[in-house]
């Protein structure tokens, strides 16, 4: 029997998975030039067949609940059970948007809590919880930014600067918030270098966007005096939090002088990746930048909550049509809540504390390109293994699928060659920690002695190394169903 | 901790590991006024505690399934079947990561592959994306592309688009130096790179859209259409009248309401301008054996690899979202998408000729699908505090859009003639109240 990978592959014209009650009112018809001109020719398909193939289709995947994902930035921790639970009350999940207020007061008041904790965690003022995730959050915060600029009649201020390790999201947001991307080396330490800082810094800077730690997974040692230089110059301080997983309770960046930041609850905060999305990126801002929010914000007058709107043309404008991913932040109001202050400091204690044992287990077999304590995450290069051997890291990272491990992110940050970053998350136990080393430590191994190992694999997959040039050079992005 | 599996012995084992005594010497780098100052205070609450103080939130919403709710304007209620939530929920699908391995991720880039296929098939539209954030992105990431193709600055939104997609769309546009303008009638096109209409509109109506498509081409502006998942049951979709993108909120296939979100954003559009499309697309290629296989492609367009040059700065979209909808529109399937969408015009055209017969009302909306608006002869605030005592959410107060005496009634499959016959006899009551008041 062939394959049959997809749904249409099991489609037999007059099968049906579901049934509608009787219509019980008279049937109407749609005037003839309206209708569609043919019936849309979904697939027909029993119901158990379509269980059967979404559950072998499923089997196809890694996930958190079944492997390893040491992906560095994406924060691959544990999903808890108890968030989907909650998140799927009856009173939370059908809910309308347009309800009238007092039919909402469990909800807003749930986003009204969130939005304090999430302020006091990382050090700020107020936020907005509207963006959908966090290259969307990114876009409003530099929305905020030029919105303030505009209020203080600084509007010749068109440039960011990002550093050249920065995530791919930054520049992009850059471009499509108006603004200039201004690139910023990183030195041999690892943080931002503070000579080409001072070159590239004018009257025309509108902000510096930072990570910190960064993509690299370092703590930047001159964090102050960067900052310190940006505000000094004019500009606004804006932090990408994707790796805040590292820093609850030892470094806020409202703290450290970030005017506003980001954060991605579907890294720190654990809601589900989804096989991508959705997510969420709530915005922490200081005082001067809240007056620009976006429409509407939840209010508390003490007895009642409710929705206020300032002039639209105030702001910076509506980002989605709604309030934002709802469903996703209420799943982070039980993570945080789950965990308390007191656990959420040891979730940061405990990402750092893997990292760097996973880090001194490995040392000797990798060239880690930063003698430093790591924070979360770390990176290694494997440009050695090509040199000597051959096998890159893309070879490694296949190499490690066969042992049932996930691949760390590779490739990324663009400034280390034949890059692996390493993020084990705090989730994950020492026996864990330790096997992945086994398994990286075997396969650097077989890069000496069998380097077709690597290069052929996965050997054990669903399928094997995949033609991508073919597919973007002959892109087939549709199964025709009639 | 429950999800935290250190023991004092694997702290200990660890820290001798790495060769510090403490974990301070590991964060020294943080200097220590920061450090001190990174405290803050969040309460803990252990599994059963944490749902008791989930339970008490939730009850203090009342949700549209303890009433009868006739609320759209954007966010619709339509029977989920249940095997959407039993597959969505399946921990392979949920807790896995964006498939940029595609040799451990065939499951999802299986279902974005047939969810790009059934929103194709549903619009009649040749390319589709894996989605986007919501509707309102979608229709702000269309309006870009139109000016990335065209060269031109302009995009003419018509009035009758949804108001918050409106604003939505102008903010993505304004950060771009992307000049917008709201339309009733189309004249000038002179520069416009691109022409948005929603049809079903924003108050319910179903135009025919072919005229406003060829004088839109005469002047080498593309035509954006904003469609409804549902109503492309039966009604003309955007592959028929020639439209270069069509873009839409998916919650209706298969997402709860959620207070707003997360939802879906469907982008389909012509074959010509896939090189310039937003967000991920997986495409078909072989392995190294020749075993067919599906893989994210056209990466080149995107952020991690174009950077400041991207098309989109997308990076997370709403791949679970995407799976929901996709099993939605595989269960329902050909027949039962065909009658949800022959169900929703006929229980509403239904409920439209009832209420045409209580005389203090005037139902505004002609051709309509799901939703039409009602005039009522006090503020809407008022009628929906009364008919809420009726177990009724009776619509959406377009007070909210400066007319306070109007209402926007949806009506789905989920409304039984029975449910029907009740909200007109509530609404007559109510009404007949305030006009006794009224005299």
């Amino acid at each position: 029997m062939q394959d049959k990978a997809l749904i249409f592959d099991h489609s037999v014209s007059g099968r049906r998975a579901y049934e509608l009650p009787t219509l019980d009112v008279p049937k109407a018809t749609l005037k003839p030039d309206l209708k569609r001109v043919a019936i849309a020719a979904l697939p027909e398909v029993s119901q158990l067949d379509l269980v059967r193939h979404y559950t072998k289709l499923s089997s196809l995947n890694f996930s958190i609940d079944t492997v390893f994902y040491p992906l560095g930035s994406c924060t691959m921790k544990y999903n808890p059970k108890v968030n989907e639970v909650v998140a799927n009350m009856d009173g939370l999940i059908n809910i309308h948007p347009y309800q009238s207020i007092d039919t909402l007061q469990g909800i807003l008041q749930m986003l009204y809590e969130f939005k304090k904790y999430f302020v006091d965690i990382f050090g700020f003022d107020d936020a907005t919880l509207q963006p959908s995730a966090g290259s969307q959050g990114e876009y409003a915060g530099l929305l905020l930014i030029k919105k303030y600029l505009q209020s203080i009649k600084q509007t010749e201020r068109i440039e960011v600067l990002a550093p050249d390790s920065s995530h791919g999201t930054n520049p992009a947001s850059v471009t499509a918030a108006g603004f200039k991307l201004i690139t910023v080396k990183s030195d041999a330490r690892g943080g931002v270098d503070l000579e080409d800082l001072k070159l590239k810094l004018s009257n025309k800077t509108a902000a510096l966007m930072l990570t910190n730690p960064n993509t690299l997974g370092m703590y930047d040692e001159n964090i102050l005096k960067v900052v310190e230089l940006v505000h000094q110059a004019g500009g606004q301080l804006y932090y990408d939090g994707a790796n805040a997983n590292a820093v609850m309770g030892i470094s806020r960046p409202g703290d450290l002088g970030f005017d506003v930041a980001h954060i991605n609850t579907h890294k720190t905060f654990s809601t589900p990746h989804g096989g991508g999305g959705p997510g969420s990126g709530p915005v922490g801002v200081k005082k001067h930048l809240a007056p620009f929010l976006p429409n509407p914000r939840v209010a508390y007058d003490g007895k009642k909550y409710s929705l206020e709107n300032v002039k639209d043309e105030d702001t910076i404008g509506k980002l989605h049509a709604f309030y934002g991913n709802v469903g996703v932040l209420v799943r982070a109001w039980a993570y945080v809540l789950g965990n308390g202050s007191v656990g959420l400091k040891e979730v940061s204690e405990k990402a750092i504390l893997n990292a760097n044992y996973i880090k001194a287990k490995l040392k000797g077999y990798f060239n880690f390109p930063y003698d430093r304590f790591c924070k979360h995450e770390f990176v290694i290069s494997l440009s050695d293994y090509k040199k000597q051997y051959g096998v890159n890291a893309l070879d490694f990272a296949k190499r490690l699928i066969d042992y049932g491990i996930h691949p760390p992110t590779i490739y990324f940050p663009l400034i280390v060659p034949e890059c692996f970053m390493i993020e084990p998350t705090e989730t994950e136990s020492k026996e864990t920690l330790d096997h992945f080393c086994e398994i990286m430590i075997k396969i650097a191994e077989e890069a000496k002695s069998s380097p077709e190992l690597l290069k052929e694999a996965p050997h054990n997959t669903p399928v094997l190394r995949l033609d991508e040039t073919r597919a973007a050079r002959s892109p087939e992005l549709c199964f025709r169903c009639s | 901790m429950a999800y935290l599996p250190h023991t004092s012995l694997d702290n200990e084992q660890m820290l001798q590991t790495i060769g510090v005594k403490s974990f301070a010497e590991i964060i020294a780098d943080v200097p220590q006024a920061v450090q001190k100052k990174a405290d803050f205070s969040v309460p803990k609450l252990v599994e059963a505690d944490l749902i008791r103080k989930a339970s008490e939130l939730a009850s203090k919403n009342i949700s549209t399934t303890q009433v009868k709710s006739y609320l759209g304007a954007g966010s619709y209620e339509h029977f989920i079947p249940s095997v959407v939530n039993a597959l969505a929920s399946r921990g392979e699908f949920m807790t896995s990561y964006t498939p940029y391995q595609p040799e451990v991720s065939q499951g999802t880039l299986r279902v974005i592959y047939e969810f790009q296929s059934l929103i194709c098939e549903l619009t009649n539209m040749e390319i589709a994306n894996a989605s986007l954030y919501d509707g309102a992105s979608a229709a702000g990431e269309a309006a870009i592309l139109a000016t990335s193709h065209t060269g031109k600055n302009k995009i003419l939104i018509h009035s009758a688009v949804h108001p918050e997609y409106q604003k939505v769309i102008q903010t993505y546009c304004h950060s771009r130096n992307i000049e917008t303008e709201i339309f009733n009638e189309l004249s000038s096109l002179n520069e416009v790179a691109g022409v948005i209409v929603q049809n079903p509109n924003f108050y319910g109506e179903i135009s025919s859209l072919e005229d406003l498509v060829s004088k839109t081409h005469a002047s080498g502006a593309l035509f954006i259409q904003i469609f409804n998942p549902i109503a492309l049951g039966i009604c003309k979709t955007p592959g028929n009248i020639n439209a270069d993108i069509a873009v839409a909120e998916g919650q209706p296939l298969g997402i709860p309401h959620e207070w707003g979100g997360p939802y879906v954003g469907l982008f389909a559009c012509k074959d010509e301008f896939k090189r310039l499309i937003p967000g991920r697309v997986v495409g078909k290629t072989v392995d190294r054996s020749g075993k067919p296989a599906y893989v994210l492609t056209l990466q080149t367009r995107e952020q991690h690899i174009r950077r400041e040059k991207a098309t989109s700065n997308i990076c997370t979209n709403q791949g679970l979202m995407a799976l929901r909808a996709t099993l939605y529109m595989s269960t329902l399937g050909k027949q039962g998408l065909l009658e949800v969408a022959e169900h929703c015009f006929s229980k509403t055209e239904y409920l439209k000729n009832e209420l045409s017969k209580i005389k203090d009302l005037k139902i505004e909306s002609k051709n309509t699908f799901h939703e039409f608006v009602i005039t009522l002869p006090v503020d809407s605030k008022s009628i929906i505090a009364e008919m809420l005592n009726e177990r009724i959410f009776a619509g959406v107060d377009l007070g909210l859009w400066n007319k306070p005496k109007q209402l926007l009634v949806c009506v789905t499959e989920t409304k039984t003639k029975t449910d029907l016959d009740a909200y007109v006899s509530s609404l007559k009551k109510v009404l007949e109240k305030k006009a006794v008041y009224a005299r």
